[in-house]
Formats: structure tokens, sequence, C-alpha cells
């Protein structure tokens, strides 16, 4: 029997012909990430016991993104820790200040994640990094092991196989496709599996746009998502020539898929998740009218360059509402610099937003965080209440066309109307 | 914590739902959004808000007792730390893929999926569990339950106290509780 995406490149990482699901293996990562909350952490914790040295240090990329601008005590001392311990250690990429993102975005933006890789990753969004065909797996303070030993545990996957067809309606992006899946899908079924997206509407995505889809599919339990690679997969290594040459892992004919999945999009109009989870799925007209306090486009999810090219679009010639903050922050400073050149930074700038770069921000609470009975809505991640600041106020999650719209009128809004 | 990891334990049982968020559930998100990372302070304030009388009165060798899917969300690894800093043991009808990582990360004594616990354990039930071969008796319905165990290979690290002890033991110089 042939074998999943996800079965091939752990079979290779564990230097094995064939993996089973179920089983327990010890594999390779081709490349780890870490960012400025858990590096220090982990490396600390490493060091009091004696573990001075990290394995594969080459292979490490360490990026600066959830607290850029703290002036807290400890964060001080910590960061100036870290950027030593970098530099000690020789760590392979470490993206300071003015060259930062969030990690799961600065690794794609440099063309650092390739096709059939095994990325590990300590943060949670790290199936997001299927959106080239690579296996990102996250292991929270598992982290460690790899640090040391350059190796990972693993439980092999089951793969489900999901075809997404049919042509987005104008206005309706791929987060609205992503959070109706999500909403479809629900809370267990994808737990522990690995999902492998194919078809006409994953065809039509940008890589930016898979990592979209990839990324949303963490909130409902995943361990990996992967987009199976194509044209643009192609397109994405040719614009970022790599010293080896990439090999498309794809599915055999007769690999077993534990189920499968068919979604046709043609119909969706934008979609939003209600609180308190993000699989709280409805059509943004359920809830059209909602007032809101706060709007947020950015994040790992919702802050890549196609979301400020959305956010623009609607933004364009209109001002943020009396009384709303709009925090606009572009995930990572090669965004940034795209959105310079294409103008969309003015557009924010005239329309009263607040910019910030390569952070996570209000995703999780660290810029803006909301106050009791405030009400945002966000391009972010998930919208536990509490996860942006006060427990007693509340998050939708939508598209940026939804949250620029939203911001203009002071309520939860239709995109589509700005973009007749 | 770093000795040696009990197999066995016997106490209470605190009963718990489906669906328990880590971020939000097992762990308040203030604690999570400001790095708050001290065991000390996490144990203090585990489950707090979904049964205060837990957090309050609960001690060690107490066993937790879930429903489905529990220690859904974020991979964040305050809420494994909260649980294992309570020193008791955790069995779940299912865990959630994030949580179950972070749990043999933080080596939490526990039977992560028995399906076959669902309804034969009551809130305040008298329990003694071996977490090494899965078998559990309920001393209140004088009832045993065979679960499945964790396999030998995740036992290792929950046997060296989670992952930092389990390389800090094969690999470190310094003793101590690598937890902390």
């Amino acid at each position: 029997m042939g074998a999943t995406i996800a079965e091939k490149i752990l079979a290779r990482a564990a230097a094995r012909d064939r993996v089973t699901p179920g089983e327990y293996i010890w594999a390779t990562p081709d490349l780890t990430v870490a960012h400025d909350r858990d590096y220090p952490r982990y490396r600390q914790r490493m060091k009091a016991v004696g573990l001075h040295k990290i394995a594969a240090a080459a292979k490490l990329v360490v990026s600066i993104d959830h607290r850029p601008y703290s002036n807290d005590a400890r964060e001080i001392e910590t960061r100036a820790w870290t950027r030593n311990d970098i530099k000690e250690q020789g760590v392979g990429t470490f993206f300071d200040l003015g060259r930062n993102g969030i990690s799961h975005n600065i690794t794609v933006d440099h063309g650092m994640v390739r096709p059939g890789m095994l990325v590990i990753t300590a943060d949670t969004r790290s199936p997001a990094l299927g959106c080239v065909g690579a296996l990102g797996i996250a292991n929270g303070s598992g982290f460690i092991v790899t640090l040391y030993t350059g190796k990972t545990w693993l439980q092999v996957p089951h793969t489900i196989k999901v075809t997404v067809s049919g042509q987005a309606r104008p206005g309706v992006l791929s987060r609205d496709i992503s959070t109706h899946i999500i909403g479809t899908i629900g809370g267990s079924k994808a737990d522990y599996r690995v999902l492998e997206f194919s078809g006409t509407a994953m065809e039509a995505m940008s890589v930016e746009e898979r990592h979209t889809l990839c990324n949303a599919m963490v909130d409902i339990g995943v361990k990996g998502a992967i987009v199976v690679p194509d044209k643009v997969t192609a397109e994405y290594c040719r614009r970022f020539p790599y010293a080896t040459p990439d090999t498309f892992v794809t599915s055999d004919t007769d690999a077993h898929f534990e189920s499968e999945l068919h979604f046709d999009i043609g119909t969706l109009e934008p979609q939003i998740s209600l609180p308190p989870e993000p699989e709280n799925v409805a059509p943004v007209s359920k809830v059209a009218g909602q007032k809101i306090d706060q709007a947020f486009v950015g994040s790992c999810m919702g802050g890549k360059i196609d979301d400020l090219r959305a956010a623009a679009a609607v933004l364009r010639g209109h001002k943020v509402a009396q009384g709303v903050r709009l925090i606009v922050i572009p995930a990572t400073y090669v965004a940034y610099q795209q959105a310079l050149e294409e103008g969309l930074m003015q557009v924010f700038a005239a329309a009263g937003a607040q910019v910030a770069i390569g952070t996570c921000g209000p995703c999780c609470g660290l810029i803006s965080p909301l106050g009791d009975g405030e009400t945002c809505i966000s391009t972010s991640t998930r919208n536990d209440p509490g996860r942006m600041g006060s427990p007693n106020s509340t998050i939708y999650l939508a598209s940026a066309a939804t949250v620029a719209a939203s911001a203009v009128t002071g309520m939860i809004s239709d995109p589509r109307e700005f973009l007749k | 914590m770093s000795g040696t990891v009990s197999e066995s334990m016997q106490g209470r049982c605190w009963k718990f739902g489906d669906d328990i968020l880590n971020d939000g559930g097992i762990m308040d998100f203030e604690m999570v959004r400001t790095g708050v990372f001290d065991p000390a302070i996490l144990g203090k304030h585990c489950l707090e808000s979904l049964r205060a009388d837990f957090a309050r009165d609960s001690v060690p060798g107490d066993i937790i007792v879930t429903g489905r899917n529990f220690g859904r969300g974020q991979l964040h690894d305050a809420g494994p730390f909260a649980v294992r800093a309570r020193g008791v043991g955790l069995i779940c009808v299912s865990m959630s893929r994030a949580f179950f990582r972070l749990a043999v990360s933080a080596g939490l004594v526990m039977i992560p999926f028995a399906p076959e616990i669902e309804g034969r354990i009551n809130d305040g039930d008298k329990l003694d569990v071996n977490f090494r071969s899965g078998s559990i008796r309920n001393l209140t319905r004088n009832e045993t339950i065979q679960t499945q165990p964790l396999p030998d290979f995740l036992w290792d690290f929950v046997a060296a106290g989670g992952e930092m002890n389990w390389l800090a033991k094969k690999y470190g110089t310094a003793a101590g509780d690598a937890h902390v």
C-alpha cells in the first residue's frame, strides 16, 4: 500500500522506508523555529541542568515576534540574554528588530520552508507551513528535546483527504473558506490528524492564502495541514532558489486516507466565528449590525500581504468610525515593505489606523488589550473570552475585508457593500 | 518532583466535563497572557475558574477525571504545569492532541484515552489507580475498570518527571527539578 505526504515526510525524517499511523518514531526535523517567548525560557531551563549546547543550531530560526516593544524589566534582561545566547550557539537565523516578523510567516516570506520538509516549532500555529507542501508540527515545551538532541518523538498521524472545489465569489476570501471548513468539520474529527488539501479552489490560492487555510485548521486540533504542491508551490520555489533541489512530496495513488471530505465553496458568503470559539461559525449577515470597539488586521493568520491588500481595498477613501480603534500589523517586515511599495500603508494612515510591524500584538492581548465589556472583530487566531484582554470582552473572527468594513461602519458589516 | 514518579495513586475523584479548554479553562488567560510560569502560582489556580473547590481542596494523589477532548485550544504549557504542580493524577475519556503533547512533556501521571470510564466514575468517588497497568479500582462502587495505559515509549518521559527531567537525567550534570 502507498503512503500519504505526511507518512512519506515522516519516514524520510526517521530514516525509514515507511511509517504506519499510530506508531511512535524519532525523527530529525529539517528546520526548527522558535520565538522570543519560548526560546529563552527553554534555553534557561536547559542551562540550569547543565545542557548547554543546541544540537543542529544551523537549522534553527529564532524571531522576535511576541514582545518587540516591551519595557518590562524581566523582558529587557531576557532579550539581552537571548541575543547573547543566539550568538554563542551559532543559531542559523535570527530575525531581530527591524528584520523581524511572526515566526510562522517570516520563515515563508524568506523562502526557508521548502516542500517536503519536516518543520518542528515550539509555538502552536506551525501547521500553517503546510502552505508550501511541508509538514509543520507544533511541540510546545517538547521543543526542548529537539533543541538538545536535534530530534523529536512523534506519533505518526492518520491523514484525511480534503477536496475543496468551486470558485469563490467576489469578497469571499481564503479566511472565509477556512472558517467555513473548520465550522463544518468541528472540534474533534480532525484532532491528531493531518489534513491533505487539494482541488480547484486550492489551486486558485496563493501561498499566503494557503497559509491562512492551513493555519485555521490548528483550531480543530490538527497535527498538520498540507496543501498538495503544484504550480503555485513551484513558483514559490523559483522565487527563493534553494541550495538543494526541491522534491515535491505527493501521496501515492493507493495511499490510505482515514476519510475523505469534500467542500464546494462556489456559493459561500463571508463567514464569521462567533464567541466563544473559532469553530462556532455563521455567515457575517447573521451578526451584521453588532457594534464594535476595536478592529484588528494582523497576526500569523491575518497579517499577510493578501490580507493587507484586502483591508486596503475596503478602506481606500474611508475613515475608521468615531469611537473605533483599528490596529493594522503586517505580520513581517517583508509584508510591511511590500505594503509600502503598493501604497497600502498610506491607505491605513489616511483611514486613521494604528500601525505596528511584525508582531502578534492584539491577538494575544499584547498590544491594545480589550477592556471590560468591549467588542472586537479581528483577523487573528482565536476568540476564547480573555484571549485579547478582559475575560468580559467579546471577540469575532473574520476576513481582513470584513474587519476593515466593520472598522469603517463601527459595526459588523458585510465587506461586499464596499467592493461594489 | 524530580525523584521517582509514583505509578499508582489513591485519592478522591474530581470530575470535569467534555471539551475543557487549556487556556481559559485549566489556566486563566491572564496567567498565559502575562507569561506566568512559576509552578507554585500556576498550581494554586489550576482549574480554578471551573471548580474553585478543586483549586482549594484537592490534595496530591487525588485524581482528575474528565470527559472527551480535554485541554482543547492553544499549545501553551501553563495548563499542564499547573496540573503537575498539584501532584494529582489525570484520567480522560480523551485528550486533545495539543494537550497530550504538553502533558507528556510535563510528565503528567495519566491515562489520556480511557473511553471505558464513561458513566462509571462519579465526582467524589475514591479511586485506586495503577497508571502503569491502566487498572482503575473504584473503591466507592467496588468495581475495577481496565483501560489502556500509556505505551512504554511515552511512560519513559513520564517516569523521568517529564521531558526536561528525562533530558537532565540522560545528559545533564545538575540535579534538582528541571521544570523550575
